[in-house]
């Protein structure tokens, strides 16, 4: 678990990322979600590249929050949408959101409410730094239309985020 | 945030982003025109910028990294490239040197002709090529210096376009850049301009009308 502040837009708000392997409650983790008992966004693994993609996904989702700009219900449905190359709603939830037998699974939360989501999750917490082995970097490439020669000049790490950044700009 | 910078369209700001060194770009409102056209004109560059920067990228050119942009307030954040612009590298490589030649920046000379002529080719125009509008990345490793690498940046009136017209324009906006901020570097500009026939694919139409355009030029200056 590693906590990061969200300067410059918010620099009074923090974010807890954490990793779990052998997650065996996704589901159940859903449903606490959903009805508002804990806090928190589950991501799917797989879909992650890089933590830095987490929290550019999160910036963009907590500050339209203060803005009263949110797209979708929630902050934690937010952070789907932003990581999401389509500006189709219903898409980043089946992308980026976490099945229920899902096993690898990304949680972020604000820290004050990390602890009690962390209580919740049956499974194993292992470094950030893990999700460059388990990420998917090929099907990532072709999600968000990478070129090759684009990543002559960028890492694929950085290609995804730009382009999450620019996708509501055509 | 620290104030770098206060153009006339923009200020840019040095932050901090999540752990990486951005740079934030807000443009800002101007007082004389129109608030209604002022605000089109103000949204309309930032997505002719953001959008440059990503078709750019795909193109293979080095552009900065975009992470985050409000419409609403008119701000970009940007990657920040460590490094100098290629006006401020030109101009203290003069100082430093002996003779007053451009032939030490030759290389970098051909470097940016090459990088325009995928940009072109890539049917992009970059709307306003100044030296100040590219910077030369220091690289770590100062030994190499073939590692230096030019990024493209202000992109705000850029535009897609095949025509050679607007390509010739773009180049001879960038030849009077040149000129009028670097004494006596016709020279090192035709370096450039050498480099850009190599590699573009549909450089003698584009060359043709640049020429026209320094004609258009002269005549109007004659008249003026
Ligand atoms: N991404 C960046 N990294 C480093 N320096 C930058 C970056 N973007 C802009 N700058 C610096 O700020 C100056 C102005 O930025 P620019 O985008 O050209 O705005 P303006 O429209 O005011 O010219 C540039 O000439 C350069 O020195
Ligand atoms: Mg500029």
């Amino acid at each position: 678990m590693e906590t990061f502040n969200l300067e410059p837009l918010l620099s009074d708000t923090s974010i807890s990322v954490a990793l779990y392997e052998n997650v065996t409650n996704a589901s159940k983790l859903k449903t606490l979600i959903k009805d508002g008992e804990i806090h928190a966004a589950l991501i799917k693994a797989e879909m992650v590249l890089d933590v830095f993609q987490v929290l550019v996904a999160s910036s963009k989702a907590f500050y339209a929050k203060t803005q009263n700009k949110l797209k979708t219900k929630l902050i934690y449905t937010e952070i789907l949408f932003n990581l999401s190359p389509s500006n189709k709603i219903s898409e980043c939830f089946k992308l980026f959101g976490v099945e229920d037998e899902a096993t690898c699974v990304l949680v972020v939360a604000r820290k004050e409410d990390f602890s009690e989501v962390d209580k919740h999750v049956e499974g194993d917490i292992c470094p950030l730094s893990k999700l460059d082995n388990l990420c998917d970097k090929q099907y990532l490439k072709k999600l968000y239309k990478v070129t090759d020669e684009e990543l002559k000049v960028c890492s694929l790490t950085d290609c995804v985020v730009s382009q999450m950044a620019a996708k509501e700009i055509r | 945030m620290n104030l770098l910078q206060q153009g006339a369209e923009a200020r840019l700001f040095a932050a901090n982003f999540c752990g990486r060194s951005c740079i934030v770009k807000e443009r800002f409102p101007k007082k004389y025109r129109l608030q209604e056209i002022d605000e089109k004109l103000t949204k309309k560059r930032l997505s002719q910028e953001v959008k440059a920067l990503q078709r750019c990228r795909k193109a293979g050119i080095l552009t900065p990294i975009i992470y985050f942009v409000d419409t609403t307030r008119s701000i970009i954040f940007l990657e920040k490239i460590d490094g100098e612009t290629v006006r401020q590298h030109i101009v203290s490589v003069r100082k430093m040197q002996e003779d007053s030649s451009y032939h030490s920046i030759y290389p970098m000379a051909r470097e940016i002709g090459k990088i325009l002529a995928k940009l072109h080719d890539a049917d992009l125009i970059h709307g306003d090529l100044t030296t100040s509008n590219m910077i030369i990345k220091t690289s770590d490793n100062k030994l190499d210096k073939k590692t230096n690498e030019i990024f493209l940046i202000d992109f705000g009136l850029s535009f897609s376009s095949s025509l050679a017209e607007d390509k010739g324009v773009d180049l001879y906006v960038l030849e009077r850049a040149f000129l009028s901020t670097h004494p006596n570097s016709e020279e090192l500009f035709s370096v450039l301009l050498d480099a850009y026939k190599d590699v573009s694919k549909k450089s003698s139409s584009v060359l043709t009308k640049l020429e026209e355009v320094r004609q258009r030029g002269r005549k109007r200056s004659m008249i003026g």
